[in-house]
């Protein structure tokens, strides 16, 4: 690992943990001020994740998705990046940063504590479908956990966030709820996109597109579970905070559903991104 | 409690008959989906048997006793196979046929309505929902195309695999397909031999397995039908079945056995490269009763003659051997002979008639659920109503 990649590393740990601080204690103390500074601290972060991957690509001649170090950095960068560009769209997501910056830290903060040699990819790994699948699905990961967060702040309306109002919503602005169910309509077209060109993929390597590993098993059934959220929605059975709570919920499927059994599970997954 | 009502209007009027159809589409599909996502997550949850390592199951099986042998009984510890899945799916599917129905019937309604009203302007919104709830139907519609397709495939499909050393071939296609899964109806037609005359291997610094191509010859009685160098993830259409060059190898090295039993040869697969994981294996020397265990010191993919095969005898017994290609050694009375350390990989057969139709109706859902979703239409807004 070069002293370049791993400086800008720390420094995207050090702009994480910073945007954490300052969000959640701007949050807490109701000042809009320090929420912002937070936001720019998550942005000067991503910016340094940003360069320590591109320093990883130039050194090992692969994109950042081989191994638990690359996998985990660059799931920080795509929850970082995505949400700093809803959060330039919809203002009113700014106090999100309390939740996404932790995410981004504890995501880097694993990656960095993981074993950083090279891994070779294997015959099946060299493949466009690689690149394919594994963005959108960092893409849906950071689609998730923006989900989790408009579902946090719609929970915490009028306890947590400033005390001071902040200036009115444009008129294009969506609702919190509004924006919740656009963003889990977003992770649930790619939930779809990730499984369908997981199972292209794998038709393709192994000749047969769908194994009930226990990956594929979870991000399927956390797709059933977006479709059974977005439903209670439809239906009119559940709206408003106790919506919120089943998004909430989802949430914390998802991550497990990404995070979990990919990583640390015995699974043909575990040993494409485990070092 | 409108659903209720409607539900007790409908049984006073005498139309019991249609009161199942009348139960709120969007809360029997919340349920049904729920009901799939618990079933999945709790078989995501446990071992599959379809994945987990053979000895691993069984350990788990004998560790978590008797809530093991439960999940077992309730079929969750092979969610495919489960007797839940189609109870489950079933119903989607139905539900899923009357939605596509209902929302074309409303979406087609909507449009001679607004041609009506408006000629042929219609306002930007309206044809946006319009649009919006297309993309919703052709994505249920699709979703139980592809469904419809999954069964039958399961159904027809057979899908097997044999590991090849160069040099030596499945004798009919049908060595591999009992390797693995088939259905029901699958036609057992395939009497084709697959030869695979040379395998190509490069590697990253020598050690890992880099890229891989065979050259695969395959013959039906007698006759060559086809013969190509297939490079990875390349399939070789023949006789409507697919041959592809699978992701894995690893070493082989043939062994001859001289002895009271006479001469015989024959190739020991290892299971995967030095460095990779474990590569050790168990076989009973050819003739003879006894059991080693043979591993591979050094060498790799990018330099398969420089290892050294390690035999060891089986169970705690004595003797260690090392041998280098064309060094032999005494295995009590046989005599054992390293000929070569070659590569093996895996060929896998193929046939499903319905796969191209499972993944075009997959790909017409997202395009489908890509202008529903990029369309930005209110949760209770479509054509259709909710």
């Amino acid at each position: 690992m070069s002293e370049l990649e791993s400086g800008a590393h720390w420094l995207a740990v050090a702009g994480y943990a910073a945007a954490a601080l300052a969000a959640g204690g701007g949050v807490a103390l109701g000042r809009e001020r320090v929420v912002s500074a937070g936001v720019w601290l998550l942005g000067l972060g991503a910016l340094a994740n940003l360069l320590a991957l591109g320093a990883r690509w130039l050194a090992v001649g692969h994109g950042p998705y081989l191994g638990r170090y690359e996998a985990f950095s660059s799931h920080a960068l795509a929850v970082a990046a995505l949400f700093l560009l809803l959060q330039s769209r919809v203002p009113a997501l700014r106090a999100g940063t309390f939740l996404v910056a932790p995410a981004a830290f504890l995501l880097l903060g694993v990656a960095v504590l993981s074993p950083t040699s090279p891994t070779f990819p294997s015959p099946a790994l060299r493949s466009p479908w690689l690149a394919i699948h594994v963005s959108i699905a960092k893409l849906a990961l950071a689609t998730t956990l923006a989900t989790g967060a408009v579902a946090a702040l719609r929970l915490a309306r009028g306890r947590l966030l400033p005390r001071r109002r902040p200036r009115a919503p444009g008129r294009d602005e969506p609702s919190l709820d509004l924006l919740a169910y656009r963003l889990l309509s977003y992770t649930f077209f790619l939930m779809s996109m990730v499984i369908l060109s997981g199972s292209l993929w794998a038709s393709a390597a192994w000749g047969s597109f769908w194994s009930w590993d226990p990956v594929e098993t979870w991000s399927l059934a956390f797709w059933a579970a977006c479709a059974f959220v977005l439903h209670l929605r439809r239906a009119g059975t559940s709206s408003g905070p106790s919506w919120a709570r089943w998004v909430a919920g989802l949430t914390v499927l998802g991550i497990v559903s990404f995070l979990g059994y990919g990583h640390f599970g015995i699974s043909v997954h575990a040993a494409y991104v485990a070092p | 409690m409108a659903a209720r009502a409607e539900l007790l209007a409908a049984r006073r009027q005498g139309r019991t008959g249609w009161a199942a159809f009348r139960v709120p589409e969007h809360r029997l599909a919340a349920a049904l989906l729920g009901a799939l996502a618990l079933l999945l997550l709790l078989g995501a949850s446990v071992p599959q048997q379809a994945t987990t390592p053979l000895l691993e199951y069984a350990r788990w099986r004998q560790q978590k006793a008797p809530l093991s042998l439960w999940l077992e009984a309730a079929g969750l510890t092979a969610a495919g196979r489960s007797v839940w899945l189609p109870l489950v799916v079933g119903p989607l599917m139905v539900l899923l046929a009357r939605c596509t129905l209902r929302r074309w019937v409303a979406l087609v309604r909507a449009w001679v309505l607004l041609r009506q009203r408006h000629g042929r302007l219609a306002s930007r919104g309206a044809l946006r929902r319009m649009v919006a709830s297309l993309g919703s139907i052709l994505f249920h519609a699709s979703l139980l195309v592809a469904l419809g397709a999954l069964a039958l495939s399961g159904a027809t499909r057979f899908r097997g695999y044999a590991e090849l050393a160069p040099g030596a071939s499945m004798r009919d296609a049908r060595e591999a397909y009992a390797s693995a899964d088939a259905g029901w109806w699958s036609p057992n037609d395939s009497d084709l031999t697959i030869h695979l005359e040379a395998l190509r291997l490069e590697a990253w610094q020598g050690t890992w397995l880099r890229e891989q191509a065979a050259t695969i010859a395959v013959v039906r009685g007698g006759q060559l039908l086809a013969r190509r160098e297939l490079a990875r993830g390349e399939t070789l259409e023949v006789a409507g079945v697919s041959i592809l060059l699978g992701p894995r190898s690893g070493p082989a090295v043939l062994l001859v056995a001289e002895g009271q039993a006479g001469r015989r040869a024959g190739w020991v697969h290892l299971p995967a490269w030095p460095g990779e994981q474990e590569t050790a294996t168990t076989f009973e020397v050819p003739g003879s009763s006894t059991w080693l265990t043979a591993s591979l010191e050094g060498g790799g993919p990018g330099q398969v003659n420089a290892g050294v095969l390690v035999l060891r005898a089986h169970g705690g017994g004595s003797g260690e051997w090392r041998l280098r290609p064309g060094e032999a050694a005494e295995v009590g009375a046989t005599r054992l002979r390293l000929a070569a350390i070659d590569a093996w990989t895996t060929v896998i057969v193929s046939r499903d008639p319905f796969l191209g139709w499972f993944f075009g109706a997959l790909a017409a859902g997202l395009l489908g659920l890509a202008a529903a979703t990029a369309l930005k239409v209110e949760p209770r807004e479509g054509v259709a109503g909710a």
